[in-house]
């Protein structure tokens, strides 16, 4: 029996840092748009039903317009889908599980869409599903606590696999990502070696979203679409897992990628000016001839020259233009080189010139504040001298 | 430069007028209208009009006087050089020549050029106005009237060459050029963009909307905060509530279940305290009758044992009476006996006594006796003595009441009177009528012939008719005065014996004597009076009589009790009888007292045995009452309870009952014991409020759970959490570009302030040389404290500030008065003349037209100093004046202008005025 193990679909993400709203709206699209592809992925591999281990939702309280793509897209995947709240999307009083419009919203546009609020197992035709749904976003205790007890095995049909549906953390394991919306780690931590392993088949996880095996048959599928900058490590996400699964026999797992969107980390030193080639070449081949479809994280450090860091400010406004999002930090220096110091001091036709700018050159030394200040008061006016319109 | 010479032609009022200045010093002087003002205007224009050209100015120097072009001959200085320089203004036929001395000549244009050159004059002569014109070293040139005016305005047309003077002095300092100014001007404008002068925010600046989007931001991420804060405060008030209700139901049926049981030990507690109730009177019971039973018990063995104490009692008692009886009945025949023994020896002692009274009483009635006697005679006595003085008494009263005193004083008096006599008669006059023809009368009594008469005192005599004669014996008074005292002596001596009504003095000698032998007895027989107690005799006599008396009745009374006495007549035989009697007395006393004794105690002991025997009576009849009593009592009980084996049997039995009954009270005292009665109800009150409290708790849950259920039913209109991450990038957002927008507007405002100070340090650096010249020439006129401040702006001399002292500060020039404002701006064109100097050979003339109007004489003389120092530092000072003696303490060469004469108008004469 076949069926896909994904999770944090995080559906409804803000994206709060994409400033274009056209281009957030991109982003946040891409994530409604991974569902077709793995609903076809699913039907080609001829997987039975889709488990999502949490996160299909980015909030507990998702709006209207969130639930309705979802739903939406959710009933494009002819399979049945199961899912368990995550952290970010726990059950509970007040949860967007509960609310009137997405259950209207399922009846309707998803009725495939199967939510398993409760400890307790639910038997689908192939499978028995073991869920340990989240129903707040920290749990005081391991959600999976009820699997360790014996007599909930008792009577349950010993030909379907049992497939355990669960969001948090291994303790072999936590998460290494980063991500500027997360507001705080919220730890849900999972002990696999107190699961009862002969009563098992699989364990499908969710909350890391890397792809990753963290037990012989314990799996974090990781996301579908990438929704952060990887921080670095083994990560591997933007895939969906097929499993292939049979009672008492170990999981077979094919990895899948799907994810489309390009997220880039890249941190350059800027040694000389020269070095700003360097860094166009580098973004060049990075991105391609691609447009909106990749998201950058750029930390530059170095210093520049005036007219390299006004070059470097327009490649920045062309790259920021090209991509979804640039998220940049900026640490370049602007230190004026020797030549354009000399221009803006050497002017002896221009007597109170040379001494303005010779004393904004002796006080952007150093890292103080009123340094940073006098920097960039230096490009003004190299920037004024050279400038027609200051009359 | 200097003037060294100037001659003007028919210019004006001058016909021909020559002058040579002095290098450094030259004070024109001449009254008003004499052409001093014409003079130098003339040389100015020579200097600066060209010669060619029929303007106004041309025109105005045409003289309505004297027929010929105006002309003015200059020679000057320049450097080493000295130069001619003639101007003939004749329109446009206009001549100049310029001849250097030793050099070359110059005519026309060319003069006009090179006269330019050596001026450094670059528009040479074009102004054709006298405004215009004027301008030409306005700065040297103090045309009248405008002495006051702000110098700094005059230097406009030498700023360039001022500049490079000072440029010069000041190091070479750089000057702002054009993209300087066009840059500084940017970035103040700029700047003023962003910021209000305060320094805030320009509204509507980039600035400011980055400011405002920061707080609306701050805004909306609070709101959004609070949104899901609140969100979150549901689910944990929710979650919450929803634990307290399923706790408070668990804690609710355990409550009941604890009520159930209270209930059930509470009824079982009721149960056992009645049970104990009616126990306890069971038990009271019965140990009351066990109590009555013991008591009736030990009653009837008392009541045995009283019958034999009694009956064992009354035995002894009984013979103990009779005995006493017996000895009672002696004991009364003892005391009759003692009793008749004593009454016989008080009879005895009574006859005693009695005698011995009488005894006593006869001896008082013996003294009594001898003492009346005694004072009778003495009374006798003193009636004889008594009746002796009556007699002397008598005889003394019949005598004249005088006394030795008395006799004296008379005694005085007669021989005072013998004196008086004798004097008297000293002095009477004996008058004799020796013969007469008529009568003589003296003192009106006819004296005839042969009389005499004796006169004492004045007395008139007349003879007859005529002769009338006053004779004064004594000479005068002292005859009157005598006979006055004879009279009254004899008056007070005859008053006297009258008094004492005896005629003579003899006989009162008598008298007295007689009265003192008289009042000698009587003196004597009171003394012996006194001495027998004349006095009191009477009452002793009385008293003794008395007493007397009473001791007759005594002893008269006395001897009808006694008998057979025979009454001694003598004292000293009734003194013996009576010590006789007393101590018969004494042995009768003595033996009454003895038998006294006697029957005392004879009596005492039949009272004693009296009273023991009616005690013993009495006790026998008690103890036979109580006897009787206690068989009573005792047959009575027996009847009543029984038998001895009855009445045990009896009590047995209730000691038994008593026994049962207490065990079973202990027993449940026990089990009531165990239930813990008393805490049971306070249990059962904590129980109910434990329950009250549950209740109150789980319904408060409910409406908690009741309203945040409310608060989280979402209707999905908006999603909080993305909300909230919405506004923390948009805070994020606007806070990063505050930051930048900030750093620029800051490095935009760093530029401008830096600008600002290299222009006023340049400004500074190019006005130093010149404002401490300025400070030079007016540290002569203010103290070595004054100060110039020289403002240059956008490379302008835009204003000069004098600093008097420290304390005062700057007074910009146009506050100053018009005194002062005349002698600071004379100081600015000393200063620049210096300055300019350097490039007109290293001096320049500078001249003063009545300059100094309105400075005090005071000031003009201290004027004279800072004029000096100008001339000192190379200057040509050139001062004109209608007061030449004001200035007379400059040192200068003087030239006075005279009015040129009218009716020979061909010459000017003048003292040093020379034609050429």
């Amino acid at each position: 029996m076949k069926f896909i193990h994904t999770a944090d679909w995080q559906i409804g993400k803000p994206f709060a840092g994409i400033h274009d709203p056209h281009k957030r709206s991109l982003v946040q699209q891409a994530r409604i748009e991974v569902l077709r592809r793995i609903g076809v992925a699913a039907k080609d591999a001829g997987a039975e039903f889709v488990v999502v281990a949490g996160d299909l939702f980015d909030s507990p309280s998702a709006d209207k317009a969130t639930v309705s793509a979802a739903c939406s897209a959710i009933g494009g995947i002819e399979l049945p889908v199961y899912v368990i709240p995550g952290n970010h999307d726990h059950g509970g009083p007040g949860s967007v599980w509960e609310q009137e419009f997405f259950l209207r919203e399922q009846s309707e546009l998803a009725p495939n869409l199967n939510v398993l609020p409760d400890f307790a197992p639910f038997q689908c035709d192939s499978a028995i599903l073991l869920p340990c749904p989240l129903l707040r976003r920290t749990a005081a205790t391991d959600p999976t606590d009820w699997l360790r007890k014996p007599e909930i095995y008792e009577g349950l049909p010993t030909d379907k696999p049992r497939v355990v549906l669960a969001h948090g953390s291994t303790q072999a394991f936590s998460g290494e990502w980063e991500d500027e919306e997360e507001g705080g780690s919220s730890t849900n931590l999972i002990d696999l070696s107190r699961l009862p392993d002969a009563e098992l088949d699989y364990i499908a996880l969710g909350d890391w979203h890397g792809t990753k095996q963290v037990g012989p048959k314990a799996w974090f599928a990781g996301t579908p679409e990438l929704d952060r900058f990887p921080k670095g490590g083994d990560h591997d996400p933007g895939n969906i897992l097929l499993v292939d699964v049979q009672r008492g026999a170990t999981p077979q797992i094919e990895k899948m990628a799907t994810s489309n969107l390009g997220w880039i980390d890249l941190a350059f030193d800027l040694a000389d000016d020269t070095s700003l080639d360097t860094l166009d070449e580098r973004i060049a081949s990075l991105l391609g001839q691609r447009a909106n479809e990749d998201l950058l994280r750029l930390s530059l450090t170095g210093s520049l020259g005036i007219e390299a860091s006004t070059r470097l400010e327009q490649m920045l406004e062309s790259i920021e233009a090209r991509i979804l999002r640039l998220k940049l930090t900026d640490q370049v220096h602007i230190a004026p080189t020797d030549s354009e110091i000399e221009a803006l001091t050497q002017r002896a036709s221009d007597p109170l010139i040379a001494r303005v700018a010779g004393q904004l050159v002796d006080q952007s030394a150093g890292e103080i504040d009123t340094a940073d200040i006098a920097r960039i008061a230096l490009r003004e006016l190299h920037a004024a001298c050279t400038q027609e319109g200051v009359s | 430069m200097k003037i060294l010479s100037a001659t003007v032609r028919n210019y004006r009022i001058h016909r021909e007028c020559s002058i040579s200045f002095d290098d450094a010093r030259t004070l024109i002087g001449g009254l008003n209208e004499t052409g001093k003002s014409t003079l130098v205007e003339a040389i100015h224009r020579a200097l600066f009009l060209k010669s060619k050209g029929t303007s106004a100015l041309h025109k105005a120097m045409v003289s309505t006087l004297y027929a010929g072009h105006p002309e003015v001959e200059l020679v000057f200085a320049v450097g080493d050089n000295e130069y001619m320089l003639r101007k003939r203004f004749s329109g446009q036929n206009g001549t100049t020549q310029l001849t250097q001395y030793g050099g070359d000549t110059w005519q026309g244009d060319e003069a006009e050029e090179q006269l330019a050159t050596l001026l450094g004059n670059e528009d040479a002569g074009g102004r054709t106005t006298v405004s215009r014109i004027n301008e030409h070293w306005a700065h040297l040139w103090v045309w009248q009237g405008v002495s006051g005016d702000d110098p700094s305005e005059h230097a406009a047309s030498q700023q360039s060459q001022l500049f490079q003077q000072l440029q010069d002095s000041g190091g070479s300092v750089a000057m702002q050029s054009e993209l300087d100014g066009k840059v500084a001007a940017f970035f103040a404008r700029t700047r003023d963009e962003i910021f209000v002068r305060a320094g805030g925010a320009r509204a509507g600046s980039e600035l400011d909307n980055a400011g405002t989007e920061f707080q609306l931001a701050q805004a909306a991420h609070a709101g959004a905060e609070e949104r899901l804060g609140k969100l979150q405060q549901a689910i944990t008030d929710f979650e919450a509530a929803k634990n307290t209700i399923e706790r408070t139901e668990i804690n609710r049926k355990e409550l009941r279940e604890q009520q159930a049981a209270l209930s059930d030990t509470m009824s079982q507690a009721e149960e056992l305290k009645r049970t104990e109730q009616d126990q306890t009177v069971a038990a009271e019971g019965a140990a009351e009758r066990v109590t009555t039973l013991k008591g009736i018990e030990t009653s009837i063995s008392g009541l045995g044992n009283s019958v034999a104490a009694a009956k064992k009692s009354l035995g002894p008692k009984q013979g103990k009476k009779e005995n006493a009886e017996r000895g009672l009945s002696g004991a009364r025949t003892q005391a009759s006996d003692a009793v008749h023994a004593y009454e016989e020896a008080l009879t005895k002692t009574r006859t005693v006594r009695l005698r011995r009274d009488f005894a006593s009483a006869y001896i008082a009635l013996l003294e009594k006796d001898t003492r009346n006697q005694e004072l009778e005679a003495r009374s006798e006595r003193v009636q004889a003595i008594q009746k002796k003085s009556e007699e002397h008494r008598n005889q003394l009263a019949q005598l004249p009441a005088v006394d030795q005193e008395g006799l004296d004083a008379i005694r005085d008096v007669e021989n005072r009177l013998a004196q008086a006599t004798a004097a008297l008669n000293a002095m009477a006059a004996e008058i004799e009528v020796v013969s007469a023809d008529g009568p003589v009368l003296v003192g009106g009594d006819e004296l005839d012939v042969g009389g005499s008469r004796t006169v004492s005192e004045s007395t008139d005599i007349q003879v007859g008719e005529s002769l009338r004669l006053r004779l004064y014996p004594g000479g005068g008074d002292s005859l009157s005065e005598a006979r006055d005292q004879v009279g009254t002596l004899q008056g007070q001596l005859q008053q006297s014996l009258d008094a004492y009504g005896v005629d003579s003095i003899a006989r009162i000698a008598e008298v007295v004597a007689l009265r003192g032998d008289l009042q000698t007895k009587l003196d004597t027989a009171e003394t012996t009076l006194e001495e027998l107690g004349a006095d009191e005799l009477r009452e002793a006599c009385t008293e003794a009589k008395t007493e007397l008396t009473a001791a007759q009745s005594d002893v008269s009374r006395r001897q009808e009790q006694v008998t057979g006495v025979d009454l001694p007549s003598k004292m000293v035989e009734a003194k013996a009888w009576r010590e006789e009697e007393d101590a018969a007395l004494q042995t009768a006393e003595s033996d009454e007292a003895g038998l006294k004794a006697t029957r005392d105690s004879a009596q005492d002991l039949v009272t004693g045995l009296d009273s023991e025997l009616r005690d013993l009576a009495e006790t026998i009849i008690e103890e036979r009452q109580a006897l009787t009593g206690f068989e009573a009592q005792f047959k009575l009980l027996v009847d009543s309870h029984g038998d001895d084996e009855a009445r045990r049997n009896a009590l047995e039995d209730a000691e038994k009952t008593q026994t049962d009954t207490e065990a079973a009270l202990t027993q449940t005292c026990a089990a009531l014991g165990a239930l813990q009665p008393d805490l049971l109800e306070a249990d059962r009150q904590r129980l109910e409020r434990a329950l009250e409290e549950e209740q109150r708790q789980q319904q408060e849950a409910q409406t908690t759970r009741a309203v945040s259920q409310t608060i989280l039913r979402s209707d999905g209109t908006e999603d909080p959490v993305a909300a909230r991450a919405q506004t923390d990038a948009r805070l994020a957002s606007a806070q990063g570009d505050l930051d930048a927008v900030s750093r620029k507007a800051k490095a935009i405002a760093l530029i401008d302030e830096l600008f600002q100070q290299e222009q006023r340090a340049l400004a500074d650096r190019f006005s130093r040389p010149l404002a401490e010249k300025v400070s030079g020439y007016l540290q002569t006129l203010f103290g070595s404290d004054a100060q110039a401040v020289v403002a240059f702006e956008d490379n302008a001399l835009t204003g000069i500030q004098l600093v008097r002292s420290a304390q005062d500060g700057a007074f910009p020039f146009e506050d100053l008065s018009g005194g002062t404002r005349e002698q600071v701006a004379a100081a600015v064109r000393l200063a620049i003349a210096e300055l300019l100097a350097a490039d007109h050979g290293g001096t320049l003339p500078v001249i003063f037209d009545d300059a100094f109007v309105y400075s005090d004489p005071e000031r003009v003389h201290v004027l004279q100093r800072m004029l000096d120092l100008g001339a000192t530092r190379g200057l040509q000072i050139i001062v004109l004046t209608c007061n030449p003696s004001d200035y007379a303490a400059l040192g200068a060469s003087q030239v006075n202008l005279t009015p040129e004469p009218t009716q020979d108008r061909t010459t000017a004469r003048s003292a040093g005025i020379s034609e050429r």
